[in-house]
């Protein structure tokens, strides 16, 4: 029994190339695939994406973030009272902070070495 | 100036004595156990058809060095304290991952189908998340496929689908010294059961660096 005779190439197999490594190949493996080095995760289930979460790191002092003026900005009414909450707590630890700088600051240069104790024996 | 990003792999013993896409000198970043091959360039490389091809052939002499690799997406630039940061954070699942690709390579194979086996994606209507759900994985099923599979299930480690324009890509994860009998063997079945099956590869696992 004679082998049965390739059927001819159609036009998706003349654009994907017959074998070895098609531009195709290059674009999805360099392009497409391959390790993402940033902070990114994505949550998914059965192939589908269902949460996305960008890992940013945020580093500022928190007064910086939340200046004492910032208060006029107008939000969301359902969460205004939990933002003045927190605001106000921001505040107060930004003023605590801010009068343990100055209070450090305005501290003398040093104290007076203390004597050490010396102890007789017999 | 920017790090480029080639690879992560396992580290090895001896210099690396290798060039990268504008022919810089390749290094070594390591962090624990995890070491990320990287070339300095003056700027982001933009994703041209020569540029690409070089970056690929980079990243296969890569895969000849290391046995255990995990190629970069491509123009992944950062600067070093970044990548440290990176390296440290993530260690346990990049060595994970390191592992599951050790010795490995990636071999890919493209279904063309007249039948409705490969049907391009369309939009589902609305419904309830379980439906969409199990009609998300029968889009995703390629009955068409699985006499293939069989053909070289003794081989794959590990497998990715995609669907995509009516063409379903197949990514095996398979041993780098079984490459040539499985494109023999994938051949073989295709011819069999006259099924158009493009295969292509070995290349380093792209498909399998999650």
């Amino acid at each position: 029994m004679s082998p049965r005779p390739a059927p001819p190439p159609s036009e998706s197999e003349r654009i994907l190339g017959d074998s070895g490594a098609s531009l195709l190949d290059l674009v999805d493996n360099v392009l497409n695939k391959g390790v993402v080095l940033t902070g990114d995760v994505t949550i998914g289930l059965a192939q589908v994406d269902l949460i996305y979460l960008r890992l940013s790191l945020l580093l500022c002092a928190a007064d910086r973030v939340l200046p004492p003026e910032s208060t006029n900005v107008p939000t969301p009414r359902r969460s205004r009272r939990a933002n003045r909450t927190l605001s106000s707590q921001i505040r107060e630890a930004t003023a605590v902070y801010r009068a343990e700088s100055s209070h450090v600051r305005n501290a003398p240069p040093s104290l007076p070495p203390r004597r050490a104790r010396s102890r007789k024996r017999g | 100036m920017t790090l480029c990003i080639y690879a992560l792999a396992t580290p090895v013993a001896g210099s690396l004595r290798r060039r990268g896409l504008e022919h810089e000198p390749l290094q070594i970043v390591t962090v624990g156990r995890v070491s990320a091959v990287v070339g300095e360039l003056p700027r982001r490389p933009s994703a041209t058809h020569d540029v690409l091809a070089r970056y690929d052939a980079v990243v296969g002499r890569l895969a000849e060095r290391y046995t255990a690799l995990l190629p970069a997406r491509f123009a992944t630039c950062v600067d070093r304290d970044e990548l440290m940061f990176i390296l440290r954070s993530r260690q346990q699942a990049l060595r994970r991952a390191l592992r599951h690709v050790r010795g490995r390579a990636q071999m890919t194979v493209r279904l063309v189908s007249d039948t409705t086996d490969v049907a391009p994606d369309s939009p589902s209507p609305a419904g309830k998340g379980i439906d969409y759900l199990r009609r998300r994985a029968a889009e995703a099923a390629v009955p068409a496929f699985e006499p293939l599979r069989v053909a070289v299930k003794k081989w794959v480690r590990d497998e990715r689908v995609e669907k995509r324009r009516g063409i379903a890509t197949v990514y095996h994860l398979i041993p780098r010294g079984a490459t040539e009998a499985y494109r023999r063997a994938m051949i073989a079945r295709a011819g069999q059961v006259d099924l158009r099956a493009i295969v292509s590869g070995p290349f380093p696992p792209y498909a399998f660096t999650e």
